[in-house]
């Protein structure tokens, strides 16, 4: 809480954005968060996430005690010496009973590198193989070097591809609208582009999933490519690492520490099961224990992740702010925000970027510190993990569906609209109202596609449609968006799997072994 | 107009801050890396002297956020006692655009703005009764700066209480208030009598400044064009919708401008009330009383730094947005900035051209650039380099 002219601080204390991979360092005036102007990532600017992140500091849905569910199914407040002692003891029953690989672990893209080898080291000291992160599909080896943002300003042309960089990265968004100023020209390859799609030298529209090949297609030998991981969204990672790759392309990073996932070496061990697998293991019971760390698998698989945390003797999670996994989760641990910690990130250039705590550990503790006591714990003279092999790559997934006469268009999944979805969003006030609007105007979701298709369906933005695919259908509300190309649709990113498992489009990509959403040829009837 | 000048030497400057940093806060520029924060400083010598200025405004001192208006327990509402008594602050080094700002945000929030001095905001006025400004001319603005155009700067008759200037000799010091007038008394002995030499000298700088700005900077407010066409509304709705693409509503221009006074207020669980679940986090208050879920507790009343840019800001309960597309709330923002209905209500522009809506616009839109444009939408200055270029 800021008590300016009562008692200030006098330090100038800097941290990094705790959300996408940009990067971005800021200075925390009390709870106060505000750019970093001489910073060459940042120059002075903000997306909405980051000037909301001193929100966080004192947000009430900060984890500052651990918990113990009870007998009677309610959590209970205890010292968190005894709920690392119960779940330490827990662990160690379920590992001894039905051995080490009944035992999986989800890191997160928000944690340091050193808390990810805690992690790693965490995996190894349980024995278990069972090592992933729901954020690791932008995380895989391939798909170019790790350029920084000056490539952007150097580039004589570029091409985005399928991502509205305005979201997902801005200040990549930035550069390219500063390059746009310059004359260089900019084409946008997608279905649905955002603001970018708009101001672009050119949109080369196509179908959701066609965007690698049209991207293949149109692109130049002196085009910077950018894209990230909304390609992989759709069960194109393949596609996309084989043909975008190269020097002159850049995949994006989403999460600020998901090209620490890689370097930590975070992803299953020969035998393992990958996050979205270990969800489904816990479901049917063969995975006993699931420990997550600074996630929460219920804000885009809630029955999965219900089913996940209903099917394991126990769960553990580990987090800095409240979430529907701490909630339904038998012991809870504090965690630490960012701001909190020290420590490396790998920044989106690939440099490396040193922390210092810009406040103290409200908790008292963090994610890293609960792994390393869990691995003392239970894993003995384990040592820290060996270096893993990097994940193979598996085949291609899933074609995506093309239009047809009874279903003329494609949905996939909107990527953007709602970056609210991220639990840290939930826990600020100025982003999360955001996404709470949206939420609260359509609370079952919504599908947006073209004026001129909602004209021609006859229906006006804010009402309901029948979504219908070939395997079932949904109803949302209708959202009525230039930014969407005609014959396209798109579904916002917390009806994943509602919308996925309603239209058959949630699927396994075995290229990275992560949950996609297959473009599927819709039909929308009014209601 | 300043009713008292003084000369100071560097050392008695010095002095006087010294003793201010003693019994009172003193908040002032610091550098840390390439950036400039103010910050409380324990004695003069922690001062920064080559900046230009921080980024973040001055307001935030006396908006901060979140800031705890309230705090009560339910069942039944009862208040909360709370809160740290406000100390006596002295701020130095403050430049003139954000004491033109300063004294924007005082005549909102002491209702003066609207005629109606019973809705005056105590907690504002509460920390801007216990400050005093020791505002520092500029001398070498940055890139970005263009107080020249909305009579921000460099130098002001009014609204702070010592206009410091430094001089080859030493610091003008002008007094602008009864607070000032007050401080001058205190350290006479530090303070001695100007001569026209030393006003000349001041004058010369200032003019120095505004000649520089003309002639070596590219960035301006276009008030007196931009300012007609928003007024009469003779911008197309293409104008806006362009606009709206290049937002990316992050709010930085408003969270930053030195008069922007909106607000979000919300009633929350206090910090740390161990609430577990994502659905009891903050929402927005209904006047009056604490929204749902009415549960056991201490709560607070936050107040937040607000933008009108938001969707969030525009959303009326029901649901409906009254402004509903990113290019519609930029209209908004930039009447509020520029148009001659909003001087003839406030008496001065929205905007002090501290330029830092331009450092800190992700997508370019800084007022220096959307005020060009809507001075090219009036003079046709696209279509007359188009036909050069075609010439």
């Amino acid at each position: 809480m800021s008590t300016a002219l009562a008692s200030v601080g006098s330090a100038v204390n800097t941290t990094a954005c705790p959300f996408c991979g940009s990067g971005c360092t800021l200075i925390l005036a009390d709870a106060e968060a505000f750019p970093v102007l001489s910073d060459p990532v940042t120059r002075g600017a903000l997306c909405l996430r980051g000037w909301s992140a001193g929100e966080l500091l004192d947000s009430p849905l900060r984890v500052l005690s651990a918990r113990i569910r009870t007998r009677g199914s309610s959590l209970a407040t205890v010292p968190a010496e005894t709920a690392l002692e119960h779940a330490s003891a827990r662990l160690a029953a379920i590992r001894s009973k039905h051995g080490p690989a009944s035992i999986g672990i989800l890191a997160s893209a928000r944690l340091t590198l050193e808390e990810l080898h805690l992690l790693a080291d965490l995996a190894h000291a349980i024995g278990t193989p069972h090592l992933d992160a729901l954020q690791r599909l932008g995380s895989t080896p391939g798909g170019g070097p790790s350029l920084g943002l000056d490539v952007i300003a150097r580039a004589a042309r570029i091409l985005v591809v399928g991502t509205d960089l305005s979201v997902r990265h801005p200040q990549a968004h930035r550069r390219v609208l500063e390059a746009l100023g310059r004359g260089v020209p900019v084409r946008f390859v997608g279905s649905n582009g955002g603001p970018l799609a708009a101001l672009a030298t050119e949109w080369i529209r196509c179908l959701p999933g066609g965007e690698v090949e049209a991207a293949a297609q149109a692109a130049r030998a002196d085009d910077l490519i950018l894209w990230s991981s909304e390609l992989a969204l759709h069960g194109q990672a393949g596609p996309a690492l084989r043909k975008l790759g190269g020097a002159r392309s850049w995949r994006l990073p989403d999460f600020v520490g998901q090209l620490g996932l890689h370097e930590a070496g975070i992803h299953p061990r020969a035998g393992g099961f990958a996050a979205y697998e270990m969800l489904q293991r816990a479901a049917t019971g063969e995975v006993k224990a699931l420990l997550v760390f600074a996630d929460d698998p219920f804000e885009f698989f809630p029955a999965l992740a219900a089913r996940a945390f209903a099917g394991a003797e126990f769960v553990l999670v580990t987090d800095a702010v409240a979430t529907r996994a701490a909630e339904a989760a038998d012991v809870v641990l504090p965690g630490s925000l960012l701001a909190e910690k020290a420590g490396t990130l790998l920044a989106a250039d690939g440099r490396r970027r040193t922390l210092e705590p810009a406040r103290g550990a409200r908790a008292g503790m963090s994610e890293g510190e609960v792994a390393r006591r869990l691995a003392a714990s239970l894993g003995g003279a384990a040592g820290p993990a060996p270096r893993a092999s990097d994940l193979p790559l598996g085949p291609d997934g899933p074609a995506p569906d093309v239009p047809t006469a009874d279903y003329p268009l494609v949905v996939a999944l909107d990527g953007a609209t709602l970056w609210g979805s991220h639990a840290l969003v939930g826990a600020t006030v100025t982003a999360r109202r955001e996404a709470w609007g949206l939420r609260t105007d359509s609370p079952d979701g919504w599908v947006t596609v073209n004026p001129t298709d909602a004209k021609a369906l006859g229906v006006r933005h804010g009402w309901t449609v029948r979504v219908e695919s070939d395997s079932g259908g949904l109803t949302l509300a209708v959202r009525a968006d230039p930014h969407a190309a005609p014959g396209t649709a798109a579904i916002p990113m917390h009806c994943w799997e509602r919308a996925g498992t309603a239209l058959g489009a949630l699927e396994v990509d075995p290229c990275l072994r992560i949950p996609v959403f297959r473009p599927r040829a819709v039909r929308l009837g009014r209601q | 107009m300043s009713d008292a000048r003084y000369w100071a030497s560097a050392a008695a400057l010095d002095g006087i801050l010294d003793r201010l940093a003693a019994e009172r806060t003193l908040i002032g520029p610091v550098r840390r890396g390439g950036d400039v924060c103010f910050r409380p400083v324990a004695r003069a010598a922690d001062l920064c002297r080559d900046y230009v200025n921080a980024l973040e405004p001055p307001k935030r001192w006396f908006l901060p956020t979140p800031e705890r208006l309230a705090r009560y327990r339910l069942p039944g509402g009862a208040p909360v006692d709370g809160g740290d008594a406000l100390r006596e602050t002295v701020f130095f080094g403050i430049r003139s655009c954000d004491v033109a700002g300063l004294a924007q945000l005082d005549r909102f929030f002491s209702g003066e703005t609207i005629g109606r001095p019973d809705v005056a905001d105590g907690p504002y006025l509460a920390r801007r009764k216990r400050t005093t400004i020791l505002s520092v001319v500029c001398q070498d603005p940055a890139e970005t700066c263009m107080c020249v155009c909305c009579k921000g700067g460099p130098a002001l008759d009014a609204g702070f209480d010592w206009q410091l200037t430094e001089l080859s000799t030493g610091w003008l010091v002008e007094v602008g208030s009864a607070k000032g007038r007050e401080l001058a008394g205190r350290f006479v002995s530090s303070l001695a009598p100007t001569d026209e030499r030393m006003l000349a000298e001041q004058a010369g700088r200032v003019a120095g400044v505004v000649e520089t700005f003309h002639r070596h900077s590219s960035r301006r407010v276009q008030s007196m064009a931009a300012g007609r066409m928003v007024s009469q509304g003779r911008l197309p709705e293409a104008f806006w919708a362009e606009l709206g693409e290049r937002c990316v509503e992050c709010g930085g221009c408003a969270f930053v401008c030195p008069t922007c006074s909106c607000f979000n207020v919300v009633d929350a669980p206090e910090a740390g009330a161990g609430v577990l679940s994502p659905a009891g986090g903050p929402e927005p208050a209904v006047p009056g009383g604490p929204t749902s879920p009415n549960v056991e507790g201490t709560y607070d009343r936050l107040r937040l730094r607000d933008n009108c840019q938001l969707a969030g800001f525009v959303r009326q309960y029901g649901g409906s947005y009254p402004r509903a597309t990113c290019g519609e709330r930029c209209r908004t923002r930039f009447f509020h900035k520029l148009s001659w209905q909003f001087v003839a209500r406030v008496g001065t522009l929205g905007c002090t051209g501290c330029g830092r809506c331009a450092q800190v616009c992700l997508g370019g839109i800084g007022i220096d650039v959307v005020s060009q444009r809507m001075t090219d939408a009036l003079v046709g200055a696209p279509a007359a380099a188009a036909a050069a270029k075609g010439a």
